[in-house]
């Protein structure tokens, strides 16, 4: 009895300590969003201190709007592109300076640098090259201009900013696998790809599993890219469903209507990223 | 809202008692004394917020508010220059937290939502109206109620290299076929007729601006009947021409049209590499800036075929409001007094190379491309839109948008992107 006391009590020990972690969620992410979860049921504008309930309009009105199929086009491009890109970047990175010596060491913090950098900076810096560089000495015309090209130009940016963080938990991963494996698949003739599929890839699923996650979370969210890339422009090339959801919160002053499509865009994202991490853990149970 | 208001309006007037000595605050002849009567009055800042892009209308700017400082001591500045991309956004939540500037670029037609929402303060009536052109202060009024102050009329038309005009044997065209014969011969002649920097988006729009504006004069009443339902753009067979004519000009391409910006297409058209460039009156010192001497003029845009048709669009250009929030009414109509004085005036025509707002602005002295514009009003070969384009809010982004995507998209089908900007405006409309 005593015993079982003293376990009670270790237990709340232990579930104190979470909670500063909780009280920041609930007062940054739940009160938030129970608040703009009412707002998506009224005509407020952001403004006015009034506000009239309206019901499912703004959800009908969304769903009318032949508007929202570029913004969810975009976002869904730019997450597969980025998904696929930085991922595909940041393992061969990671495979390429996976040794321990001073120069794999130096590269790491080259591929690593795009990460740290201001993303302000980044777009300008790629605004830059496709303009200034890219077209005077290549001919290449800016793909940024283009209504056609724009969201390769700018998941071409994400993926070269977010390439070296990938890297980072690849390489981790990787530092973990035992060198025996591999000298134990050479003895058996595997080649270099064989090693790679057989030995290194199911080693560093959990490592696919975060990187996959965060990246699908970073994609289809996509506001900061394009917003100082083109501003999602020409015209609304380049508009992504947050941008979307942006544009009627603030400029064009109906809240109420922009807070029914952050609460889709919400669901949206919250089903895609279930069900790719509840795919890919299955994986990891399974090895 | 309308208690809100009222507060307000008691504050204001409190702290206007109090600050100015018992003077009851409007009346401006009898401020400049008890300023300097009561030396130790409290220092004052003033917050002006704008959207200028060019450095010599910053520098205009700056001169006025120092002409300001020099006169009453006890009022200092901040300037915040926001880039014109998120201006409105910026303002609005400044605005909605309570925290508004004392000062506010815009023009009020562009403002009007602000205006309803009681956010911009009513100077119907103050005495430095008086020296204002009478069409820009029009631009001003909304109801009958006057709510900003201009500095100069703006117009948006066509620039071109006098000198290469000349060696080329053209002639100003005054028609739109005129305008396309010329664009091809300069292109046979392997010069580019157009710089086209439409990186910055606005860039395009100021392309078709310049013909649609003129095309306005004709149905003065067209964006009033967009918004109240009863014009679709679909019905317009000149609107639709107006968007043909300006994708024609747009497919004379300057090198890569969409990667460079606006700096760099007026630097292209100041350094001599191509023939013309359509833009508005602000890029005039953006031109002295690449080249002081260059031998330039300016015509409007020909968008008609009959020579006689083709008016230059007016309005009132760069314009100051106040916000109704300010605490600081008294020292707020100094500084447009200063603004509106005859040294104001020269200051900012002189910086900007616009066409100053004052009615007293004689064309000596001024740049040759001010001239040519100038001609223009002066001979009444100009329409002033500048009330006839009322859209504004998420009406106007929409408009703009459709703008960018129909020029910038060669291969976009216009007739469908008519009937979208229908469908679009019509949504609002319910």
């Amino acid at each position: 009895m005593a015993l079982a006391k003293h376990r009670i009590k270790r237990e709340l020990i232990k579930l104190s300590f979470l909670i500063p972690a909780v009280l920041f969620f609930v007062v940054i992410i739940v009160l938030p969003f129970v608040k703009g979860l009412s707002y998506s049921f009224t005509d407020w504008d952001g403004i006015s201190e009034s506000r009239n309930f309206i019901g499912f309009k703004n959800y009908s009105l969304l769903f009318q709007d032949h508007n929202l199929l570029k913004p969810l086009k975009n976002t869904l491009f730019f997450w597969v592109v980025t998904l696929i890109g930085t991922n595909g970047i940041g393992l061969m990175m990671a495979l390429a300076v996976n040794g321990s010596g001073r120069f794999n060491r130096a590269l790491r913090t080259v591929f690593f640098l795009p990460f740290v950098l201001s993303l302000v900076l980044v777009a300008f810096l790629w605004t830059y090259l496709y303009s200034e560089i890219l077209y005077p000495y290549f001919g290449v015309k800016s793909l940024l201009g283009n209504p056609h090209t724009v969201m390769w130009g700018i998941s071409i940016m994400a993926i070269w900013k977010d390439a070296g963080y990938c890297m980072v938990i690849y390489l981790a991963a990787l530092q973990l696998v035992p060198a025996e494996y591999y000298e134990a698949a050479k003895v058996e003739g595997a080649g270099l790809f064989r090693r790679f599929i057989s030995v290194t890839l199911p080693m560093i699923v959990p490592a696919l599993t975060a990187n996959i996650t965060l990246l699908t979370g970073w994609g289809l969210k996509v506001f900061d890219y394009p917003m100082t890339a083109t501003g999602g422009g020409p015209g609304n090339a380049s508009e992504t469903l947050a941008i979307y959801v942006y544009n009627y919160t603030f400029p064009y002053n109906q809240a109420g209507y922009g807070q029914a499509a952050a609460i889709m865009l919400l669901v949206l994202v919250f089903a895609i990223t279930a069900v790719v991490a509840g795919l890919l853990r299955r994986k990891e149970v399974e090895m | 809202m309308k208690k809100n208001l009222s507060l307000l309006a008691i504050t204001a007037v409190a702290t206007a008692s109090l600050a100015g000595c018992g003077s009851t605050g409007n009346d401006l002849s009898s401020s400049p004394a008890s300023a300097s009567s009561s030396a130790s009055e409290k220092e004052v800042t003033i917050n002006i917020f704008h959207h200028l892009g060019e450095e010599a209308k910053r520098n205009g700017l700056k001169a006025i508010t120092d002409m300001t400082t020099e006169k009453y001591p006890n009022i200092k500045f901040n300037i915040q220059a926001i880039d014109y991309n998120s201006y409105n956004n910026i303002l609005k939540t400044k605005i909605a937290a309570g925290d508004a500037p004392d000062i506010v670029f815009g023009n009020p037609i562009a403002y009007r939502d602000m205006i309803k929402a009681g956010q911009i303060l009513d100077l119907t009536g103050e005495s430095f109206f008086q020296e204002l052109n009478p069409s820009a202060l029009d631009e001003m009024t909304i109801d009958g109620k006057t709510y900003g102050v201009p500095l100069d009329i703006g117009a948006m038309g066509i620039y071109y290299n006098k000198d290469i005009f000349q060696e080329q044997g053209l002639q100003i065209p005054t028609t739109f076929s005129e305008l396309i014969k010329v664009a091809d011969a300069l292109q046979a002649q392997k010069i580019i007729p157009f710089a086209h920097g439409f990186k910055d988006s606005w860039t395009a729009q100021a392309d078709f601006q310049a013909d649609w504006y003129g095309n306005v004069s004709k149905f003065p009443d067209f964006f009033d009947k967009v918004q109240d339902g009863s014009q679709k753009f679909a019905d317009s067979p000149e609107f639709k021409a107006s968007v043909e004519r300006y994708k024609k000009r747009l497919s004379y391409s300057s090198g890569d049209d969409l990667g460079t910006d606006y700096a760099k297409s007026v630097q292209m058209f100041a350094g001599g590499k191509t023939a013309m460039l359509i833009e508005g009156d602000w890029s005039i010192s953006e031109i002295r800036k690449n080249n002081p001497q260059g031998n330039f003029g300016f015509f409007a845009l020909p968008f008609s075929e009959t020579a006689s048709d083709n008016i230059l669009g007016i309005s009132a250009g760069d314009a100051f409001m106040a916000s109704a929030q300010t605490k600081h009414k008294d020292e707020v109509l100094k500084f447009f007094d200063s603004m509106n004085s005859a040294e104001g005036a020269k200051a900012w025509s002189d910086h900007s190379k616009t066409i100053s707002a004052n009615k007293n602005f004689t064309i000596s002295g001024a740049d040759p491309i001010t001239s040519d514009i100038f001609e223009y009003i002066q001979s009444s070969r100009t329409y002033s839109f500048g009330k006839a384009y009322t859209l504004t809010g998420q009406m106007d982004a929409i408009f703009r948008k459709f703008q960018e995507t129909v020029g910038l998209d060669q291969s976009a089908n216009v007739d469908k992107l008519i009937s979208h900007l229908d469908t679009d405006i019509s949504r609002l409309l319910k």
